[in-house]
C-alpha cells in the first residue's frame, strides 16, 4: 500500500500542478487555487509516506528497534538512501509551490519523486545494469508521467462539469494527449515484458506464486485501462454534431483501472519475485509439449492433429461469414478455438502435483547420490529389484509392475514430480509414500541416485569422440579438499568456466597409466582432477594433477552409475568402480568424452583439440537435473 | 470433492519446509549443505543470487546442540553477493548455520545450512 502511494501521491501532484500552469496560462484566467492546495496537500502525504516506509524498511533490517533507531539502519541501506531521496524530492517540490511560478519546477520534482521508485525495484536494487535496468527506469518514469496525466485531465472534468471551463477546451487536452499516450502506452507494455522477463522467468511462476498473479492482476487492469482509452478515442473522434457531449463513464473508468494498476504493482514490488519463490503448483495437470510427447507418444498427436482441424474448418467459414456482420464471424472463430484447445490442451498435458516446480535443496553431488544408493538398497529394491528394474521379489504381487526405473523415462519427469510419488505414494499401484520413514534431504538424496542411474545407463552412448554441441549428460558434483586446504569442488571449476579432465585410478598401474598427460595443466587450458582411494600412494603422483582421496567411497560409488558402455554395459552389475576411467568435463558441467581403462588414453594434444573446440561453444543448457521437458 | 482439495492442499502446504523458501537465494555456500568435513572449515562463505546488505546479515553458528555466542562477523565481496565469515576453530559434530539477510532490495530471508565435522 505504502509502495503504490509513493508513486500515486506525487504523481498526482504533478498532474494538478499541469492542470494549474494550464489554468494560469488561459487569457480569461480563472484564478483556481484548489488544484495547487490539493497538490500541495498530496506532496505532504508523500513526504510522510516516505518517512512510514523508512521506518518499515528499519523495521525488517533492526526488528526490535526504536523508530529512530530504525530511520538510522534505514539510511545505511540502499532502499532506504532511496526513499529518503523520494522523501526529499517531495519536500523541495512543496518548498518550490511557495515561489512565484513555482508550480512547474514542483510538478518535474514531484514526476521525480515518483519515477525514483524503479530505484527500489527488484532489477535495479539487484545490481543489474543495462537494458533491464534502463527498462526499469523507463517503466516507472512512463507510469508516472500517465498517472500525472490522468490526474491533469480527470481534475479538468470536474472543473467542466462545475461550468469553470470550457468543454471544447478539455476535448482538445484529451485529443492531444490521447495521441501522445499511445506510444507511450506500447513502451510501457514492452518495457513490463522485459522485466517480467527477469522477475518471473517462467510461465509456471506467473500462473503460481504471489507475484505472477499479482502480476496478472496488474495485467487485466491495464487491459482494462487501454479498453477505457480505446474508447475515448472513438468518442473524440466523433464530430460535434453527430456525437455525444459527454465522454460517458470512460474516463472514471481508465482513473479506477490506474489506481487498480498502481496498487496490483505496489503489490508485486513488495513481494518476493516469481524467479525465486517457490511454486506451489495449484492444477492437477500442466501444459507441457515436450513431455506430453515422450510420454504419450503418438496418443498426443491425433487429438491435436483434430484441433487444427477445428480451428482450419471453422477459420474458413468465419472467412465466409464476414459479410453477415463481424460480431458472428468472431464467434465463429472464438468456438473454434475453443474446441480447439479443448481438444488439444489435455493432449498436450501430463499430470502435476504441488510440488511439480520444487527444486531440491540437496545438490547432485558425490555424497548425495551415494547416500540415495544406500536408501534405495534398504527401501527400494524389493519392488524396483537390486538393478532398478523393477523385477524385485515382490513386483509379481503388485496391482501395477513396479517402474523400471534404469529407462529414461526417469528424466521425463520433474524432480517435484518425483518428490510427490516418493513422498505420497502412487494411488491403486501398490507405491507407497515414504514421508513417514524418510526425511526431506533423504527423499532429495534418493532421486539424486535415480537420475543418475537413468542417466547412466542413456551415458551408454558417451565415447571418446564429442558431439559437438549436444551437452545432455551433467557431472556429478565432486567436493574435496584440495592439496592447500582449500575446500574445492567440480562446479566450483564449472563457476570459472574451466573444462575439467576427471581421471579415476583403483591401482598404482592406473596412476602410471596417466604419466602419458603429465603436466597436462601446462599443455591444455583444463583443470586435471585425479580420484583415488584411500590409502592408495599415488607419490610420484603425474604433473599437473590434483589429486583427491575418496575416502568415504561415495565418490566412485557415485560415478561409478556413468561407467557403462555400449560394448560392456554390466547389465548384471557384476563390476563396479570406476578404474581407469577418464572423463572429459565442459566448462558448463556436462560430460562430454569418456575413456574407459580399455582404449588407449588420448595424447595430451587430441585433449586439447576437444577442448579448444568445447571453448568456441556457447551455453546451451543448464548443467541442473532438476527440470524436465 | 471440496474438503478432498482442502485436504490436498493442507498437505502440500505442510510439505513445504520454511527454509525451501531460502535455498532460492542462497546460490552457494563453501561447506556446502550437507557436506561431510574431515576437518572444520576455516571460513564459511555463502554466495546470494543477489546482493545483500552485509551489515544486516545475522549468522548463527551451532554445533552439536551446542551455540557459538553472537552473529559470525561477516566481509561481504566487492560485487556484494558473497558473504565470507570466519569460522570459530573448534567446531565438531553436526553443525547448523542459521542464516539471515537482507536482499539489497529489501527482503530479508532466512535459511539452515548444515555441515558435518567428523570426530577424530
Amino acid at each position: 500500500m505504502l509502495r503504490a502511494l509513493s508513486i500515486l501521491l506525487p504523481a498526482v501532484s504533478a498532474g494538478l500542478l499541469v492542470l494549474q500552469v494550464a489554468l494560469a496560462d488561459r487569457p480569461q484566467g480563472t484564478a483556481h487555487t484548489v488544484p495547487t492546495r490539493l497538490a500541495g496537500a498530496a506532496l505532504a502525504l508523500s513526504a510522510g509516506v516516505a518517512g512510514l516506509m523508512a521506518i518499515r524498511h528499519g523495521s525488517i533490517l533492526v526488528p526490535d528497534g526504536t523508530p529512530s533507531e530504525c530511520v538510522a539502519a534505514a539510511l545505511s541501506t540502499w532502499i532506504g538512501q532511496v526513499i529518503a531521496v523520494q522523501g526529499a524530492l517531495a519536500v523541495l517540490a512543496l518548498g518550490a509551490l511557495g515561489l512565484a511560478g513555482g508550480s512547474r519546477v514542483a510538478s518535474i520534482l514531484a514526476v521525480l519523486a515518483a519515477a525514483t521508485s524503479a530505484l527500489r525495484g527488484h532489477v535495479i536494487a539487484a545490481g543489474e545494469s543495462g537494458p533491464s535496468a534502463l527498462a526499469s527506469l523507463a517503466h516507472v518514469t512512463l507510469a508516472s508521467l500517465w498517472l500525472a496525466a490522468l490526474a491533469a485531465l480527470g481534475g479538468a472534468r470536474l472543473l467542466v462539469q462545475r461550468g469553470d471551463l470550457d468543454p471544447e477546451a478539455w476535448r482538445a487536452s484529451l485529443r492531444a494527449f490521447s495521441s501522445r499516450a499511445l506510444p507511450g502506452m506500447a513502451l510501457l507494455l514492452a518495457t513490463g515484458v522485459v522485466l517480467a522477463d527477469r522477475t518471473v522467468a517462467s510461465g509456471a511462476a506467473l500462473l503460481a506464486t504471489p507475484y505472477g498473479q499479482g502480476l496478472l492482476v496488474k495485467l487485466a487492469a491495464v487491459f482494462g485501462a487501454l479498453w477505457c482509452a480505446g474508447k475515448l478515442r472513438l468518442w473524440l473522434g466523433q464530430t460535434a454534431s453527430n456525437g455525444r457531449a459527454r465522454p460517458g463513464p470512460w474516463l472514471t473508468l481508465e482513473v479506477v483501472f490506474a489506481v487498480a494498476i498502481v496498487s496490483a504493482a505496489g503489490w508485486v514490488a513488495a513481494s518476493i519475485p516469481a524467479a525465486h519463490d517457490v511454486i506451489d503448483w495449484p492444477f492437477s495437470f500442466r501444459v507441457a509439449p515436450t513431455a506430453a510427447w515422450l510420454q504419450k507418444g503418438g496418443a498426443a498427436g491425433l487429438p491435436v492433429a483434430f484441433a487444427l482441424g477445428i480451428v482450419a474448418i471453422t477459420a474458413t467459414l468465419a472467412w465466409r461469414f464476414r459479410r453477415r456482420g463481424p460480431r458472428r464471424a468472431w464467434g465463429i472463430v472464438l468456438a473454434g478455438l475453443s474446441a480447439g484447445s479443448a481438444l488439444a490442451v489435455p493432449a498436450l498435458s501430463v499430470d502435476a502435483y504441488p510440488t511439480t516446480y520444487l527444486h531440491s535443496p540437496v545438490p547432485y553431488e558425490a555424497g548425495a547420490v551415494a547416500a540415495g544408493a544406500r536408501l534405495y538398497r534398504q527401501w527400494c529394491v524389493d519392488c524396483h529389484g537390486v538393478q532398478g528394474r523393477g523385477d524385485g521379489p515382490l513386483a509379481g504381487g503388485m496391482p501395477v509392475r513396479p517402474a523400471n526405473l534404469t529407462e529414461p523415462h526417469v528424466q521425463w519427469h520433474t524432480h517435484g514430480d518425483l518428490y510427490w510419488w516418493l513422498t505420497q505414494g502412487i494411488p491403486r499401484s501398490g507405491m507407497p509414500g515414504f514421508r513417514d520413514h524418510l526425511s526431506d534431504d533423504e527423499r532429495w538424496q534418493l532421486l539424486n541416485f535415480l537420475t543418475a542411474l537413468s542417466l547412466g545407463h542413456e551415458a551408454r552412448t558417451v565415447t571418446e569422440t564429442v558431439r559437438p554441441r549436444d551437452p545432455w549428460l551433467p557431472a556429478i558434483d565432486v567436493r574435496y579438499t584440495s592439496a592447500s586446504g582449500e575446500f574445492s569442488s567440480l562446479s566450483e571449476w564449472r563457476r570459472r568456466e574451466r573444462p575439467v579432465l576427471l581421471a579415476f585410478a583403483d591401482d598404482a598401474g592406473q596412476v602410471r597409466r596417466l604419466d602419458a598427460l603429465d603436466d597436462i595443466a601446462g599443455r591444455a587450458d583444463v583443470q586435471a582432477i585425479l580420484v583415488i582411494p584411500r590409502g592408495l600412494d599415488i607419490a610420484p603422483r603425474p604433473a599437473g594433477w590434483e589429486g583427491v582421496v575418496d575416502t568415504q567411497g561415495d565418490i566412485t560409488a557415485a560415478w561409478s552409475l556413468y561407467r557403462r558402455t555400449l560394448d560392456d554395459p554390466d547389465f548384471g552389475d557384476e563390476r563396479s568402480g570406476t578404474g581407469g576411467l577418464l572423463f572429459l568435463i565442459d566448462r558448463f558441467g556436462f560430460v562430454r568424452a569418456r575413456w574407459t581403462a580399455t582404449v588407449a588414453l588420448p595424447s595430451i594434444d587430441e585433449i586439447a583439440e576437444r577442448v579448444a573446440r568445447l571453448a568456441g561453444e556457447p551455453q546451451l543448457r543448464q548443467a541442473d537435473i532438476h527440470g524436465a521437458p | 470433492m471440496r474438503a478432498g482439495v482442502v485436504r490436498g492442499l493442507g498437505a502440500a502446504l505442510g510439505l513445504m519446509p520454511t527454509v525451501v523458501l531460502a535455498h532460492a537465494y542462497l546460490v552457494t555456500s563453501d561447506p556446502p549443505h550437507q557436506a561431510a568435513l574431515d576437518v572444520p572449515p576455516a571460513t564459511i562463505r555463502l554466495q546470494f543470487s543477489e546482493p545483500v546488505e552485509a551489515a544486516f546479515a545475522k549468522l548463527v553458528l551451532q554445533c552439536d546442540g551446542k551455540p557459538m555466542p553472537g552473529s559470525l562477523k561477516v566481509v561481504a565481496s566487492p560485487d556484494r553477493r558473497t558473504l565470507t565469515a570466519k569460522s570459530p576453530s573448534a567446531v565438531t559434530g553436526r553443525c547448523v548455520l542459521d542464516w539471515s539477510i537482507v536482499a539489497r532490495d529489501g527482503h530479508r530471508t532466512r535459511g539452515e545450512l548444515v555441515f558435518q565435522v567428523s570426530h577424530r
